[in-house]
């Protein structure tokens, strides 16, 4: 006998629906322990179908709404996205048949009660079937608005992007953060020496390849780890964002300690979930003092469970809202990190959701909660010391803009992102803006869309 | 090893299977081969006549691998015992992609021998009773499209005709 839905298609149809209705993220609900016992290939095609319908997800739409003739708004959250889930299968996915992609849609609209809607789910995936490729004929002429349904990209990111960057550029990089994104890994060296972590990876068939943006960074090019693989169990390596990685290195002047007078003082002002800080402390003499602060009370729990796994329990944690009140006096810090929270839209390729849920109103409301954060932070720092902002954002006025507003209060900070970069030996050249601070791309770098700058503050 | 499936079609699937006399290794090796088959079609329960088997034998586990104990097998089953009526859909490995409501009783006894040849007896409920009644109707040669209504059963057969045609099914069938 069978369940009449195939467990992978069960468990996408209700990550996807409650991504829809309450806002949760997927990336979390996939890793979560609801789904962990599912064999593998099922995992893989969960991972698949959750993500790839997100990423896309305008496509998907414009099909329904082509074969239905009605706009989407108009149906019901579990008929969309059970369409949504036939459609990426019969499109995207060659390997499934046909028949099963219909069926089991259909299935999954009968067994969400919406009894009345499954003649209609069978029809329109019919008639998708038949004649998919007829849809294409109905894109509009308009470039951009056409560009806004095949790359699955909502038009005003894709204008604001165009009017920074033309159109190619915004082309590429709305088409790019439609692939699964890199996985990064930083190898620990004191735990695992690199080559025996290479050896294993090599005798397991994973290709890797080192990280360019990042000295210690790898990022794999194919196969793939699980979390009970020995390389993460035994904390050869830390699973960690190339962005993520750089922002650490670039914080903390390693280079220049020796000259310094007494051990560093260092605060990761949003500093979770941890992995910024569990590299700093690693870069660090054992004699520095390093505080990791964050608005969340649970999320402090993790990054205290995370500093334990890694060993690097030196760290002070503290709960902190910037929103309130500088937490420490003037002049506390060498060091100050500020990755301050924001849009997201640099790791659509992670997070696809995020596309379909920001706006402007949003960003604007995140670039002033960041530039009041930045300011409160920097109050600590003492003359002489670096101050570091960074964004997974695309957007300038969560990077460049922020940094801008910041400066113009402060005439005293000055711009050394540049002389950073050749510090750590990494060529500056393809990764600073025309105004402040560097920034990746995932269509230039391969890696989320990021923005930092290194301020350094003058007597 | 995989097994292959027999779709519908295959005269093997309504004729009704024969006592197991004699549980061997031959046989305990054929019962691991079912449950790998199983869970690798997704399916909750399997028995041995879609295997090509005609024996009184069924595989099951209604977690899909997921806990052990939910693993169970049944040599020479009898339902002792049946509660109640429920309507539910149901899907079977010898009609992929076929899936309708069928009404079965609710909770039911079952006695039947197991690897060791000890007789065992277990109270289901929920989908591990669906389960076994599906599975209990493969060993006495019945199918689950017998339960029906002629005409809608007329409509399966259509489709299931239209899929032999495109080569999406593969046993003939009249
Ligand atoms: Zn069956």
């Amino acid at each position: 006998m069978m369940e009449s839905v195939s467990p992978a298609r069960q468990s996408a149809f209700e990550i996807l629906l409650r991504v829809a209705v309450d806002g949760s993220f997927a990336t979390p609900l996939l890793a979560s322990q609801r789904y962990r016992n599912l064999s593998r290939e099922d995992h893989h095609l969960l991972h698949e179908l959750t993500l790839g319908v997100l990423r896309r997800q305008g496509w998907l739409d414009f099909l329904i709404e082509y074969f239905a003739d009605r706009p989407v708004k108009r149906l019901d959250a579990e008929v969309v996205i059970a369409l949504r889930l036939g459609l990426y299968q019969l499109q995207f996915l060659n390997r499934v048949p046909a028949h099963a992609a219909i069926n089991e849609s259909v299935n999954l609209v009968r067994l969400a009660r919406k009894k009345s809607a499954v003649p209609f789910t069978n029809a329109i995936l019919r008639k998708a079937q038949r004649d998919g490729s007829r849809a294409e004929l109905a894109l509009p002429a308009d470039p951009l608005a056409r560009l806004s349904i095949v790359a699955s990209t909502p038009r005003w990111i894709l204008e604001r992007w165009q009017q920074r960057w033309g159109v190619e550029e915004a082309s590429a990089l709305a088409i790019e953060s439609n692939l699964a994104p890199n996985i990064a890994f930083r190898y620990n060296e004191q735990i695992s020496p690199r080559t025996t972590t290479d050896l294993w990876l090599g005798e397991n068939g994973i290709i890797t390849r080192p990280s360019v943006l990042v000295a210690g960074g790898a990022v794999i090019e194919q196969g793939s780890l699980s979390p009970h693989a020995t390389p993460i169990s035994q904390n050869w390596i830390y699973l960690q964002e190339e962005s993520s990685q750089l922002t650490a290195r670039l914080a903390i002047p390693t280079e220049r300690l020796a000259d310094a007078s007494g051990p560093p003082s260092v605060w990761d002002v949003c500093a979770a979930p941890g992995g910024k800080s569990a590299l700093i402390a690693t870069l660090l003499p054992p004699s520095s003092r390093q505080v990791a602060t964050d608005l969340h009370q649970s999320r402090l729990r993790l990054m205290r469970d995370l500093f334990v796994r890694q060993g690097v329990e030196n760290i002070h944690l503290a709960q902190v809202d910037l929103t309130t009140a500088a937490p420490f006096a003037p002049g506390s810090f060498d060091q100050i990190l500020v990755d301050a929270p924001c849009s997201g839209l640099g790791t659509i390729q992670k997070n696809p959701e995020i596309k379909w849920r920001m706006s402007r109103e949003k960003i604007d409301e995140l670039a002033t909660q960041q530039q009041q954060i930045l300011e409160r932070a920097s109050e600590s720092l003492r003359t002489g010391g670096l101050l570091t902002y960074s964004v997974c954002s695309t957007e300038s006025e969560e990077g460049e803009e922020v940094v801008q507003w910041f400066r113009d209060r402060h005439q005293c900070y000055r711009d050394v992102t540049r002389e950073r970069l050749v510090e750590i030996g990494i060529d500056p050249a393809s990764l600073l803006t025309i105004s402040q601070g560097a920034r990746t791309f995932p269509h230039r770098h391969h890696t989320e869309g990021f923005f930092i700058c290194v301020l350094w503050k003058r007597s | 090893m995989k097994l292959h499936i027999v779709k519908y079609g295959d005269p093997v699937l309504q004729r009704a299977g024969d006592e197991i006399t004699n549980i061997d290794g031959e046989l305990v090796g054929f019962i691991d081969n079912m449950f790998e088959t199983m869970y690798e079609a997704h399916g909750v329960g399997l028995a041995a006549p879609q295997v090509a088997l005609s024996k009184k034998l069924f595989v099951m586990d209604v977690s899909s691998g997921k806990e052990k104990k939910e693993r169970i097998t049944c040599i020479n089953p009898q339902i002792v015992e049946t509660k109640g009526k429920v309507i539910s859909e149901e899907g079977c490995l010898s009609f992929p992609g076929i899936y309708f409501e069928v009404e079965r009783p609710e909770v039911i006894t079952v006695s039947a021998l197991d690897l060791h040849g000890r007789e065992f007896t277990f109270e289901a409920s929920g989908l591990a009773a669906r389960c076994v009644l599906h599975e209990n109707d493969h060993i006495n040669g019945k199918v689950f499209i017998e339960y029906l209504s002629p005409l809608k059963r007329e409509l399966v057969g259509k489709k299931i005709r239209k899929r032999i045609k495109a080569g999406d099914w593969d046993t003939e069938w009249d």
